[in-house]
């Protein structure tokens, strides 16, 4: 027999964000966290414009979490400051719990510009080889860097931190990870393998290495000399692509029976999901939205609902030309005459796109929602294209009775996933 | 855990590689049997070394058959790993005797696992070095304009450096529009992707699983950052991979792929397809500090899981890293896990390969021991550094096999137990 999921506790961390309720109020009253990354910037990257976790901020994590931090990396810092935030809310001691788990999405740990140009200089540029031992000989090298660069080092810190023991895993699914960790997790515990999980991502993304890749794709919003604040424009007409954020979000996840019997508030419950490849292009998906209504109503059925029954969307809403039209048209597609009656918002307009983390971040944002009944702005949102149009967009955040949430997440590469959350 | 991951009804219906000298499991079963390495002096075009010795390499002829394996379309788009994964897939298919055209492709599953280490690297680069070197000094803002405006880089960079390639690629490649995983980095994401292949099959998400593990090894700063920490044999060394020996001086890095197909034991006896092994389950520890219970914690919840002791195991295949610190590490753990003295015969397939990045060698091993009824000797061991554990060495050890261990360590502290069994233990 399926267990009923519920959320009893959330922890995040993103750009100019310590925690969810601080998002949340932020997204509330229309703050962005979009800013020009400095260091970004004087390496000139033309786009430098991104939600970028402070300096400050990441060397407070890495004093507080000491030796753990020297070797995890940046990601796992956050990964860390989201999870004890999230256990904290729980009011849950995880050494007391057998049959835990641990699902702690990030995509990657990139080279940085300053390692690229000491393995520059040792490149013969007339035979296009690089000396590795001379640059051994000649360069100091952190014994711990290779470590540093392992995606799964903030699973492995979490586990050790947690005693996770058995089931702990690094979901890489790109954009869909976070979404897809917190799903997988739900699997795991509806079908009775585990009885408590921790589920979410981490990623800081808002460095050299991915901004120059996603750039040269033509992926990323171009800068200009637009107020940084007004670059992400999801399902606006006006959109030109998305802008790079670095953040962190974990649920605590546990079997309704487990937590009704050590008496845990229930925050909200993850009702469904569904994750699917689409088979179709590596670069795109179906412009007509075929693939993502598919995996919208996947996960609505693994619900037990009924369009109907859907009162929100937090979209994956990247505001690149070919997304927010493809989601656009996939909600119309499923949603038929009631789309006009669904609101829709994106949480990537006030704080782009942390890749894995995206979908962590935005499920916590949609349990919050369902606990305020309140849904939250899309940030710079004025006008559709054709096909943008009828999708109801919320401007302003604004009371309603919600009941239940989707929250998509699509991937690159055709790996698409949603969450259907419901009220507690 | 482990309630459905051991309940014994997930087979192996069919299995594939490309793995150093080694085009099919048949072939590492051979050059197992004849303690033949494969490993070679390391070789790059783009990177010249005399310290990083040997490698195991996927050679030119099978980057050539894996390239050939994958659509025109996505070949610019798959990695040299993800090429690799989809040849050994392939070849799991035709092992399991199945037509994929003949299932439903959203009922087809496909979990990765993928060892991230060589996107980004320098060699994503080169263009824009070039070009800037050719204008003087190099720095950063310089080296960005290049890339950015010049045409300076891989323009297909971000799509390589997913963390899914292999899945998206995958998926492409067969028509899958099913469930599906994937995960990185090493280890972990070799369980990782075996059990979430297994839930999804319990669970009736997926009739068929694919489950592909590929990485490589050869990036530069990897490499030089394992050398620097000695877990890679050394030029003046013995210059052989000599795991669990008094002599072993290192490890010797390497990259590949592995696929299996999965399906339920019913399905499997319903189309009559052959089946190789069932899964009997899984189970993992993570430690970053020493723990010579490690590997006796994994195993004995793996095998209270199934009902089963340490006497129902068989044979032992152990990972053997090969540097000093750490198979020192492994045998304590290996010691501890046989502290009443069982004599279960234990060996390695790391020497023949090399050390291949989120690659199960060990299990693809472990799934021949068991059709062979036969445990081949440690390649390159002639003094155990431990005289407690009953290594299988100069000869192979031939006795029935119904049920082995496969363990697993990475350097970051992550340890696993896979126990598989003979087809007959299915039920």
């Amino acid at each position: 027999m399926e267990q009923r999921v519920v959320v009893t506790g959330m922890g995040l961390i993103c750009g100019q964000a310590m925690s969810a309720p601080a998002l949340f109020e932020r997204i509330k009253t229309l703050q962005s966290s979009v800013r020009v990354h400095p260091g970004l910037a004087a390496y000139g990257v033309a786009n430098a414009a991104c939600s970028y976790v402070d300096e400050a901020v990441l060397a407070g994590l890495a004093a507080r979490y000491g030796a753990v931090a020297s070797r995890c990396g940046p990601p796992a810092l956050l990964a860390l400051h989201a999870a004890d935030q999230a256990v904290a809310n729980a009011g849950l001691d995880l050494a007391t719990v057998v049959r835990k788990g641990l699902f702690a999405a990030c995509n990657k740990q990139s080279m940085e510009a300053e390692d690229l140009l000491v393995l520059a200089q040792h490149l013969d540029p007339h035979t296009d080889t690089l000396n590795l031992d001379l640059y051994l000989e000649l360069e100091r090298h952190d014994p711990l860097a290779y470590f540093h660069k392992r995606q799964d080092m903030g699973a492995l810190a979490l586990a050790e931190r947690y005693g996770f023991d058995d089931v702990v895993m690094t979901p890489g699914d790109a954009c869909a990870a976070g979404g897809i960790s917190i799903g997988t997790a739900y699997r795991y515990i509806a079908s009775g393998e585990l009885d408590v999980a921790l589920a979410g991502a981490a990623e800081t993304m808002c460095n050299y290495m991915p901004m120059l890749s996603f750039s040269v794709l033509g992926a990323l919003a171009p800068q200009g000399l637009v107020n940084p604040g007004e670059i992400s424009r999801p399902f606006d007409k006006a959109r030109s692509g998305f802008v790079m954020g670095d953040g962190s979000a974990f649920l605590v996840l546990e079997s309704e029976a487990h937590a009704r019997a050590r008496g845990a508030v229930i925050l909200g419950y993850i009702s469904g999901f569904a994750k699917q490849t689409e088979a179709w292009r590596i670069t795109s998906s179906p412009r007509d939205g075929s693939d993502y209504a598919r995996c919208m109503q996947a996960a609505i059925r693994d619900a037990g609902l009924a369009l109907d029954d859907i009162d929100h969307i937090n979209a994956h809403g990247t505001s690149t030309e070919q997304n927010d039209s493809c989601e656009s048209l996939a909600i119309k597609k499923l949603f038929a005459e009631r789309t006009a009656k669904i609101p829709v918002t994106s949480n990537k307009s006030a704080i782009g796109h942390s890749l894995a983390a995206s979908g962590a971040i935005e499920a916590a944002m949609s349990i919050l929602s369902l606990q305020h009944q309140l849904l939250l702005p899309t940030l710079n949102y004025q006008e559709p294209d054709d096909d943008t149009a009828d999708i109801q967009v919320v401007r302003q955040a604004t009371p309603a009775p919600l009941r239940h949430v989707l929250s998509n997440s699509f991937g690159f590469g055709g790996e698409n996933s949603a969450l259907v959350l419901s009220a507690a | 855990m482990n309630t459905m991951d051991n309940c014994t009804s997930v087979v192996i219906t069919g299995a594939g590689c490309l793995l150093p000298g080694c085009d099919s499991p048949a072939e590492l079963w051979q050059r197992a049997l004849e303690q033949r390495c494969a490993t070679v002096p390391y070789a790059d075009d783009m990177v010249r070394s005399e310290l990083i010795t040997r490698f195991g390499h996927i050679n030119t002829q099978q980057s050539a058959a894996a390239l050939d394996a994958v659509p025109f379309k996505l070949r610019r788009y798959a990695t040299a790993a993800s090429q690799w994964g989809i040849k050994a897939t392939k070849d799991a298919l035709v092992s399991a005797n199945l037509e994929l055209a003949s299932v439903d492709a959203e009922r087809v599953g496909v979990f990765t696992a993928q060892a991230d280490y060589c996107y980004p690297a320098v060699q994503s680069f080169m263009t824009g070095i070039r070009q800037q070197y050719e204008q003087g000094e190099l720095d950063i803002p310089g080296l960005t304009h290049e890339f950015l405006n010049a045409r300076g880089m891989d323009s297909f960079l971000s799509i390589k450096g997913l963390s899914n390639n292999m899945l998206a690629i995958a998926s492409l490649a067969f028509g899958s529009r099913g469930d599906c995983g994937a995960y990185v980095q090493n280890a972990s994401a070799t369980l990782a992707a075996l059990r979430s292949a297994m839930i999804s099959l319990k669970r009736g998400d997926s009739d068929v699983a694919l489950v592909i593990f590929t990485g490589s090894y050869n990036e530069a700063l990897t490499l030089a950052e394992l050398f620097q920490a000695q877990q890679l044999t050394s030029a003046g060394a013995s210059n052989e991979f000599r795991p669990f020996d008094q002599a072993r001086d290192g490890g010797i890095a390497g990259e590949g792929a592995i696929a299996f197909v999965l399906e339920t034991a019913a399905r499997a006896r319903a189309r009559s397809a052959p089946v190789l092994a069932t899964i009997d389950g899984i189970s993992n520890t993570t430690r970053f500090e020493r723990d010579p219970s490690a590997y006796r914690r994994c195993t004995d919840r793996l095998l209270q899981s199934i009902g089963l002791d340490l006497d129902s195991v068989d044979a032992i295949v152990a990972r053997g890293l090969g540097s000093k610190d750490d198979d020192e590490q492994e045998i304590q753990q290996l010691e501890h896990l046989l502290v009443d003295g069982q004599a279960i015969p234990v060996t390695c397939a790391s020497p023949i390969t090399g050390l291949v990045p989120a690659c199960p060698v060990d299990l693809l091993l472990a799934l021949q021991m068991l059709q062979h009824q036969q445990i081949p000797a440690i390649a390159n061991l002639t003094r155990p550094a431990s005289t407690r554990v009953p290594w299988v060495y100069r000869q192979p050890h031939t006795k029935a096999i119904a049920r082995v261990l496969s363990l697993g360590r990475c350097y970051s502290g992550f340890h696993s137990a896979v126990s598989l069994s003979l087809p007959s233990f299915i039920g």
